[in-house]
């Protein structure tokens, strides 16, 4: 009860605490004149009167102090007038708060960025229900390890009958879908086969209309689909009538019996869904065609090793029922984010953190140098208010309360230079195809924040705590005896300010060299020479649904009509290809016809692109050897093959490869048969890999569309005049065969090949590993700077002493630039075996680039020498100009 | 210089102050400090300032409340008087005091009989 009415007494004098002060001062004002007037009746004269009172009274401001103590909450009292006290000194010395405050926000925004982007990645939970009870499924046998994908639907169903330990295991395969009705053109879509239960598994439900059900699943179903928000709103106009309606979805006409809610696209960015059983039937029969991807939810109680155990028992005995397509397959279960960011992400996002750690380390230390110096410019201050009674811990106490106050601000101005980068990398990440599951979206939220104001805690302690407890040491007292010059703590001052510059130019190298290496990455996959020249080529994509076009022969009268359409475009060159330059191709294992074909690889693997007539005329290039394919070839038997230059040098070292057998084999597809060819031709190289090194060995392999119709193609074109009227034209060819089918992905082919997820990625991160190694070389050069020029400054007078007495210019010069010379070289050395270190972790993200690029290396040590040298050549040319006679004078 | 003036004995300077005012009605504080020496037949070194503090802490807890009034002289001042609740406190620590102080008192009068 007292303790309550002493609290609330307390917070009253918080708020009423200036009231409380007057009041105060006129009870002790009140009372010393009565004490007055008593001591003038005994006969004392009015001023010894006064003054008898005062001793009698005691130390007024003792008192005001204590009542003040007691009034309030002590702590609170002191920390408004640290606080009042720290805005004053930072609003008078406005430089140098807006240069530490901009340094600190610089790091703070880097921080906060990259945790934005680890938090959204890696910490925030999914968009499920209990979501770390959710785990994706996928294979990993002798050749694969995939989650996506490499589950067939036959033994997705004997898992789903026989696992005990999923509350439910559901199946999806995301694909493109054609969706045409009546309205508009045919459009084409992201979209998944789902099995029924997936999105009860989830826990979510349509906003309307209704969810699968078991009956949608059965084969003889009337077919249905459940449109996405996105599509909905942007096709549908938002109207709730489209539930009911007949649309055709890849050629099926299909129900549409709901729609999601929006923000959802599970399993990664479909804009709508449609059963299983809705895939083609051989995808369906067929125990080795390894299309879906699987996820279940535990069930109670159950752990992932559990469920891992049972599914793997499960598959060994399904492996032992089918050996011919389940050999050496086992399930592969992981925590369901791990689906959607590749082991590549996962290693370069701690990188990123370490690198922006070192970023706001730098500018701590610069700041930290700052206070430094400033705390010795105010060692008279500090000394004279520790002579009237001020400890240590309120010296220091009031130096953190201005550190605190400096971190805040920056904190603010960080967090909206987040704000900033975080809004510039979401537009950069979302171009054309890049394929960020739906939940990826950054945005600063609580968790960031609460990191922000961590950092913030932390950098103030960092920057600020050796400034606070150098200069209160309790030797600075002697600054009052001195001449307030070369005070007793400039020495353990500059001590610690040279330990911070070598700290800093330590961790320089380990930055450049990352974004040095970052750098050379970009440019090399830029400047990786594809072989052929992209430039003026139109590219475009079309999809066969399955459905439409079950059978290959219906996709070979596709690819046979749209290729004699692409031959008679008047004043243009087209054709047909799977893949674009450096966008990969089907991988097999290859092995010649003398030797015998396994399942093991024993040659390097091939990428195989399927083409039609005219792809290399496209390009203005011809073959070495042979002509290009023909659609349909002419004689049954074997179907052609044509090998680039690499590849038939390598496989068939000094013979001749025209004629020759070889055989192909899927490395993934267990069920599929080894296929045979014959060589036609030599193609010149064109690189179809990105991501390995650059010395453009990879092997490559061309078959015509004729002999193995994909279910998708692409048309690159080359216009003789206006490449811009390219795009209707193709559109128009390719509607006239099917008006269902939609032609996507329309654009220059170096727009798409610039969009794919490779480069986008690179050149992100890149660019920030860049920038970051940038801003930590400019507080390098600043820090070193800030030193050297205090010190020369500080010598002003010995420098002086020393002309006068004839010291040399070249003297002068090395005497300031001495210390720093000394830090450059140790700050390098102990830096460059950081950035062999650095390299190392790059190494798994870079391409065509050796982790420990020699040319990077002494780029980085040469740039660091220059702009150290530079840094410290001001100061060093200021002190040469040192007149000695005004310095002498001025003593 | 008076010599050998005792301290105030720590926590008790509370006391004297609800003791005063129990005693001679609601007072400003150069009274008090005035009774208090007087009562100590000047054998108390009291700063008069410290009062200040001490009278804070106790309208806080609540046992004294004050008012803005007037001097026998005419002068504005502040003036204490105590609560029930300080007159219930001051018994609770008067006991307790003389208890305190007995047993003390015991303690310094033993003689240990040789026996």
């Amino acid at each position: 009860m007292t303790a309550l009415r002493t609290l609330l007494s307390r917070l009253q004098a918080l708020v009423r605490s200036d009231q409380m002060d007057r009041d105060l001062d006129d009870e002790i004002a009140g009372h010393l004149a009565e004490a007055a007037d008593e001591y003038i009746r005994q006969g004392l004269s009015p001023e010894e009167a006064h003054r008898a009172a005062r001793r009698s009274f005691g130390g007024v401001l003792q008192v005001k102090e204590v009542h003040r103590q007691v009034r309030s909450f002590g702590w609170l009292d002191n920390l408004k007038r640290d606080l009042r006290f720290a805005a004053r000194i930072l609003t008078k010395d406005r430089w140098v708060t807006l240069a530490a405050v901009a340094m600190l926000a610089t790091g703070i925004a880097a921080n906060t960025t990259a945790f934005a982007i680890v938090n959204t990645i890696l910490l925030r939970d999914l968009p499920f229900d209990q979501p770390d009870r959710v785990v994706a499924i996928g294979v990993q046998g002798r050749n694969v390890r995939t989650l996506t994908g490499g589950v067939s639907y036959a033994d997705f169903r004997d898992w789903r009958a026989a696992a005990k330990s999923f509350a439910g295991l559901g199946a999806m395969s995301e694909t493109t879908m054609n969706v045409a009705d009546t309205r508009g053109a045919p459009e084409r879509y992201i979209g998944s086969y789902i099995s029924a239960n997936a999105f009860g598994l989830l826990g979510q439900q349509p906003m309307l209309g209704r969810d699968l059900s078991a009956d949608d699943e059965r084969p003889a179903a009337v077919p249905v689909v459940i449109l996405g928000h996105t599509l909905w709103r942007n096709r549908y106009g938002s109207d709730p009538g489209v539930l009911g309606r007949t649309i055709r979805v890849n050629g099926v006409s299909s129900v549409v019996i709901g729609v999601m809610p929006e923000n959802f696209g599970f399993p990664a960015r479909s804009r709508l869904w449609q059963p299983l059983a809705l895939l083609p039937e051989a995808v369906l029969a067929s125990r080795g065609a390894r299309q879906l991807s699987a996820f279940g939810r535990l069930a109670p109680g159950v752990g992932m090793a559990q469920a891992v155990a049972e599914l793997r028992g499960i598959a060994a005995a399904l492996a032992e029922r089918y050996p011919g397509t389940n050999r050496d397959l086992a399930p592969l279960v992981a925590a369901y984010h791990e689906r959607s960011v590749g082991s590549r992400g996962r290693s370069i996002l701690p990188v990123l953190m370490g690198v922006v750690a070192c970023v706001l380390l730098m500018a701590c230390a610069n700041v930290a140098n700052l206070l430094l110096v400033r705390a010795a410019a105010r060692s008279h201050e500090i000394s004279i208010r520790m002579a009237i009674g001020a400890g240590r811990a309120q010296i220091v106490r009031q130096m953190l309360v201005e550190s605190l106050l400096l971190a805040m601000l920056a904190g603010a101005a960080g967090w909206g230079l987040s704000l900033f980068a975080i809004r510039g990398l979401s537009g950069a990440l979302s171009v054309g195809e890049v394929s960020l599951p739906y939940w990826i979206t950054f945005t600063l939220d609580r968790h960031v924040f609460a990191f922000s104001i961590g950092i913030c805690l932390a950098t103030a302690l960092l920057f600020g705590l050796v400034p606070a407890l150098q200069t209160s040491k309790p030797g600075i007292a002697n600054v009052l005896t001195e001449t307030g010059r070369a005070a007793a703590g400039t020495v353990r001052t500059r001590r610690w300010a040279n330990g911070l510059v070598i700290f800093q130019l330590a961790l320089t190298p380990v930055l450049l060299t990352g974004g040095g290496l970052m750098m050379r990455g970009i440019v090399a996959q830029y400047e990786m020479d594809a072989g052929v020249d992209t430039g003026g080529i139109v590219w475009a994509r079309v999809d066969l649904p399955p459905v439409t076009y079950p059978a290959k022969e219906d996709r070979v009268r596709f690819y046979q009509q749209l290729d004699e359409r692409l031959a008679r475009m008047p004043g243009a060159v087209a054709g047909i290809v799977s893949n674009t330059p450096f966008g990969g191709g089907a991988a097999r294992n290859l092995w010649r016809d003398d030797e015998e074909a396994t399942q093991q690889p024993r040659r390097a693997r091939v990428l195989v692109v399927t083409t039609g007539p005219r792809y290399f005329e496209t390009f203005r290039k011809s073959l070495i050897r042979g002509s290009e394919l023909p659609l349909l070839e002419t004689q049954r038997g074997t179907p052609s093959i044509i090998l680039n230059e690499w590849l038939a040098a390598t496989v068939f070292p000094g013979e001749d490869p025209i004629g020759r057998r070889i055989c192909l084999t899927a490395p993934s597809d267990t069920s599929s048969r080894p296929e045979w060819f014959s060589v036609a031709g030599v193609a010149p190289n064109i690189r179809q890999n990105s991501t390995q090194d650059a010395s453009g060995r990879d092997g490559v392999a061309f078959v015509s569309y004729g002999s193995n119709p994909l279910p998708g193609a692409g048309i690159v074109a080359r216009s003789a005049s206006d490449p811009s009227g390219l795009a209707a034209v193709l559109r128009e060819q390719v509607r006239a065969i099917d008006p269902d089918l939609p032609l996507f992905e329309v654009m220059p082919l170096d727009d798409r090949l610039a969009s794919s997820d490779e480069r986008v990625g690179l050149r992100v991160f890149g660019t920030m590993f860049v920038v970051f190694a940038v801003v930590a070389l400019l507080l390098a050069a600043v820090g070193l700077y800030a030193v050297t020029a205090y010190a020369a400054a500080q010598r002003t007078r010995e420098i002086g002493l020393r002309v006068a007495l004839g010291a040399q210019r070249s003297q002068i010069w090395w005497l300031v630039t001495r210390r720093a010379a000394w830090q450059l070289g140790t700050g390098l050395s102990i830096g460059m075996v950081g950035a062999l270190g650095m390299g190392q972790l790059l190494g798994s993200v870079l391409v065509g680039i050796e982790a420990t690029d020699a040319a990077t290396l002494t780029g980085v040590a040469g740039l660091l020498a220059a702009v150290g040298l530079c840094a410290c050549l001001v100061p060093a040319r200021r002190a040469m100009r040192v007149d000695p006679s005004a310095v002498l004078r001025s003593e | 210089m008076t010599p050998e003036k005792s301290d105030v004995l720590y926590g008790t300077l509370g006391l004297l102050v609800i003791k005063t005012l129990e005693a001679l009605g609601p007072l400003h504080g150069y009274r008090i400090a005035r009774r208090i020496e007087q009562i100590s037949g000047h054998q108390l070194a009291l700063n008069q300032g410290t009062l200040y503090p001490a009278l804070l802490k106790l309208e806080q807890t609540g046992w004294i409340v004050s008012q803005w009034g007037q001097s026998e002289s005419g002068r504005r001042v502040r003036i204490y008087a105590l609560t029930r609740a300080g007159r219930k406190q001051l018994d609770r620590e008067e006991a307790q005091w003389q208890r305190a102080a007995s047993i003390v008192e015991r303690f310094l009068t033993i003689r240990e009989d040789p026996s």
